[in-house]
């Protein structure tokens, strides 16, 4: 044995500077963290998307209240006008980016960017004529050319614009006049105004040929808030645009703070941290009902719950179809899983949506179930497979669980499968033949509130997986000639008509086993007033609200 | 020296390690089901757009093609662009590095400052009420589910004595719950790694031999027990760090913590390949260097060592 009298000093020694340096290296990093509130640091704000037009650091001195902080879930992916495809982040971007036109409470099409339009006869030529007192953040002036500019951007093939086909068939655009602009369609598109106030944000010509055919990672629009800060991962900071052409807004800085888990946004709301959270666990419902200090906010979504069954063995015969809605009690999922945060849909889509026609309800009816079971020839029932997500839709497993036993009342026995998003999804877009399983738990929640997005996508035959994904491989001929002429039929009345006729037949050959249509379950402190809850009830503005 | 002769050593002996897991990974990425285009365009999105989206990401071509494109790519230093963000990769990871680093190390310092008192204390007087306490403690802060603890922390601290900040990062005292939350987990084992390879050094015969003639308990303790327990415990504080690095996942999500863990378990979500490569890649690389750190300083901890692996050499 070496006994060596230096080594004993060395090694403390050693030791010692170890967890100097893991301090060290630790107090390091904190400090390239922005220690003070949102210092703009190197290492933790991404350059490139903060706007030139940053003057100073925002700083969160005083008492008097002019910030509001909002918990979110998800941190933006991106910040081009023109490829957004998540609906918090088009939320969050809204604030700084406007669009032509704009829905109302009501949901009707309203003249935003632009004082008015004329559409053609024939549906196929919009006419805008562009506001003319609006000035972008960096400075420039809002006209027919920028308009142009930013649909000429959209059409580019070589963009990357993920949603490009939302806005239906686009010829060409041209500019009239300084402040004129038309917009040729190839075919009429129903839903082009709408589509417009939810897609196209317009930024300014001057960020267009700054960054060409590339992703844009600056923040120019005309909206009320500008783009100041944006910690990936952490928070997005808006500041007021005291230039703004409507309506001042009137707290100086909306804050959106990124927290991942549900549970923390909301301690975070309880422990005073954020003023208004998104999307919190149902299971905390009552608590945030019962507390003075919160305000729950519930608006309907666009997104409608059902089970889609493909037709093929027992599921092919409408009764059976018929039975399976009879033997599932939707208001008492409603009541019982869902704390209350859904409601009752008789149709195929949302009931706020352009186009929605109310039928008489699957009203919960075991007994019926079983006879038209008998009917159609399986009095002993039989055995399929559900497919359902975890974790993407409100209790979507406990949902799934929920249909596995009252099917399994009147005779049903239902294997569950359950996947993660990704692999759900995959699934999902695999031919007829390849699918291993009967029935799918899935929800559909177009950005835009109108029948056309809500029937389209899961009802014409030609959306069918592989190609599209309407997962009950639904195929009807004449609801597919319905549909092609809500889409292109610009009369608001003779689109009702169409809808309403496609709605029955598709209500009465129950491909689906209707749900329901999810509420979001948002809160905010008490004291913060008038925000405003988009008609999609996705969506949350605070270009108004302030404190109490 | 001996020593650069040895680093260079194990950096050119890791290669093959390196370039494995990058295959392993490359392919395992790809097998797991799901299509990042339709993710990316969501499930409403047209099947026109979607296609569009998978050409733009190359995500169209034979999988031997893409596998080509990685390793040219990566040839030349680029990690490549991240499919979700459209950013560079290596932008994405090292936006989130000092937060992962920041946390792991202040964990493990905060595990080393209770775990190491803890064990020694443990091991000298087995029978102390100390003893059973700790005992208790360490098998409760291992075996308690960091997504509980999380919320319980929040809820105490935040929530009812509003003493610290729920979430998010944004000072250094963002940073006490979400360690200390990490550090229970790493205690539990430190302090048995401790207690028993100090009653293991305790009990060896040159401890006998120091006793006999004469020494002091305090010096036997630091010099001669001590230094012969440490190499167990520098082997699990090494572990802990390097699978620290690789991003606490659940203790990063729920706390808000802007770290590495929660951008792999959304890059996951998303099937953001080259993002999901990027991360690996990194980790990988913080596994090697931590594995040779310990090494060395195993070396510097025991003579015996240090001639096994260069001396002789």
């Amino acid at each position: 044995m070496r006994i060596n009298k230096g080594v004993t000093t060395k090694t403390a020694a050693i030791l010692i500077a170890a967890i100097v340096v893991i301090a060290v290296i630790a107090g390091l990093t904190i400090f390239t963290g922005p220690t003070k509130p949102t210092a703009t640091t190197p290492t933790t704000t991404q350059s490139p998307t903060t706007t030139p037009t940053v003057t100073s650091p925002p700083t969160q001195t005083g008492t008097t209240k002019d910030t509001v902080k909002v918990a979110i879930g998800v941190d933006l992916d991106t910040v081009d006008p023109h490829d957004i495809t998540t609906t918090m982040v088009f939320n969050v971007l809204r604030h700084c980016y406007e669009t032509l036109v704009w829905v109302d409470e009501k949901g009707s099409v309203i003249p935003w960017l632009v004082e008015r339009w004329e559409v053609s006869a024939d549906g196929k030529v919009y006419t805008f004529y562009v506001r003319k007192d609006v000035k972008f953040h960096d400075g420039t002036e809002l006209n027919a050319d920028v308009v142009k500019a930013n649909f000429d951007r959209w059409m580019d093939p070589t963009v990357k614009v993920s949603q490009r086909g939302q806005l239906g068939p686009l010829s060409k655009v041209e500019v009239v006049d300084k402040y004129i602009v038309k917009v040729y369609l190839r075919e009429p598109f129903a839903v082009f105004l709408k589509s417009l106030s939810t897609y196209l944000f317009i930024t300014s010509s001057k960020v267009i040929e700054t960054f060409g055919n590339k992703s844009i990672t600056e923040v120019v629009g005309t909206g009320p808030y500008k783009f100041m800060v944006w910690e990936k991962g952490k928070r997005v900071v808006l500041e007021r645009n005291d230039y703004y052409w409507g309506d001042k807004p009137i707290l100086k800085r909306v804050e959106w703070v990124i927290v991942p888990e549900a549970s923390t946004r909301l301690a975070a709301l309880l422990a005073g941290d954020v003023d208004f959270a998104f999307n919190l666990p149902p299971t905390d419902l009552e608590r945030v009902k019962g507390d003075p200090r919160f305000t729950a906010v519930l608006p309907v979504s666009n997104r409608i719950i059902f089970v889609a069954m493909i037709p093929r063995g027992p599921l092919v015969d409408p009764r059976v179809r018929q039975a399976m809605n009879y033997a599932v009690d939707v208001d008492a999922i409603i009541n019982k899983i869902l704390y209350g945060l859904a409601i009752r849909t008789n149709a195929p889509l949302p009931p706020h949506f352009f186009g929605y026609h109310e039928m008489p309800p699957y009203t919960y009816d075991p007994e019926k179930a079983k006879k038209l079971l008998a009917e159609a020839g399986y009095p002993n029932g039989f055995k399929v497979v559900l497919m359902h997500p975890t974790g993407r839709y409100m209790q979507d497993k406990q949902v799934a669980e929920a249909v596995q036993a009252y099917l399994s009342k009147v005779g049903i026995t239902v294997e569950l499968r359950t996947m993660d998003w990704p692999s759900f999804v995959a699934e999902l877009r695999k031919p007829l033949e390849e699918k291993t399983y009967n029935m799918v738990l899935l929800g559909w929640g177009p950005g835009v509130a109108d029948a056309h997005l809500a029937l389209h996508g899961q009802f014409h035959s030609a959306q069918a997986p592989p190609r599209g994904l309407a997962a009950a491989h639904y195929n009807n001929s004449e609801v597919d000639k319905l549909l092609e002429m809500g889409m292109s039929e610009v009369n608001e009345s003779k689109r009702v008509e169409y809808y309403r006729r496609a709605i029955e037949i598709i209500w009465n050959e129950a491909p689906w086993i209707f749900l329901y249509t999810q509420k979001w379950f948002y809160a905010s402190s008490a004291s913060l007033q008038n925000f405003r809850v988009n008609i999609d009830g996705e969506q949350v503005f605070f270009h108004k609200a302030y404190f109490k | 020296m001996s020593l650069v002769r040895y680093l260079c050593k194990r950096v050119y002996h890791s290669i093959p390690t390196f370039i494995g897991a990058l295959l392993f990974m490359f392919i395992l990425v790809r097998v797991l089901p799901g299509d990042p285009a339709r993710l990316i365009a969501g499930p409403e999105a047209l099947e026109q757009d979607v296609e569009r989206i998978r050409e733009q990401l190359g995500l169209n071509k034979p999988l031997h093609e893409q596998f080509v494109d990685y390793v040219v790519t990566l040839i030349r230093g680029d990690l490549g662009k991240s499919i979700k963000f459209r950013t560079p990769v290596i932008n994405e990871v090292l936006a989130r590095l000092p937060y992962t680093v920041a946390l792991a190390f202040v964990a493990e310092a905060i595990a080393i400052a209770v775990a190491l008192p803890l064990g020694i204390i443990s091991a000298l007087r087995p029978n102390s009420k100390l003893t059973y306490v700790t005992s208790v403690l360490s098998l409760l802060g291992a075996s308690a589910p960091t997504f509980w603890v999380a919320l319980m922390f929040i809820y105490i601290f935040s929530v009812n004595l509003r003493i610290l900040p729920s979430s998010g990062a944004d000072s250094p005292r963002h940073i006490i719950l979400p360690a200390a939350t990490l550090s229970l987990l790493l205690m539990g084992n430190l302090t048995r790694i401790t207690r028993s390879s100090v009653i293991e050094a305790l009990n060896s015969n040159h401890i006998l031999t120091a006793i006999a003639k004469g020494l002091r308990e305090r010096a036997i303790l630091m010099r001669h027990v001590l230094k012969n327990s440490m190499i167990p415990i520098v082997t699990l504080m090494g572990l802990q760090i390097g699978s620290l690095l690789g991003g606490a996942i659940i203790t990063e999500t729920v706390y808000a913590w802007p770290g590495i863990g929660s951008l792999l378990i959304d890059s996951i979500f998303f099937r953001d390949y080259t993002l999901i490569q990027g991360i690996i890649l990194f980790i990988v690389l913080a596994f090697i260097v931590i594995n040779i750190v310990v090494d060395v300083i195993y070396a510097f901890i025991d003579p015996r060592i240090r001639d096994l692996l260069w001396r002789t050499g």
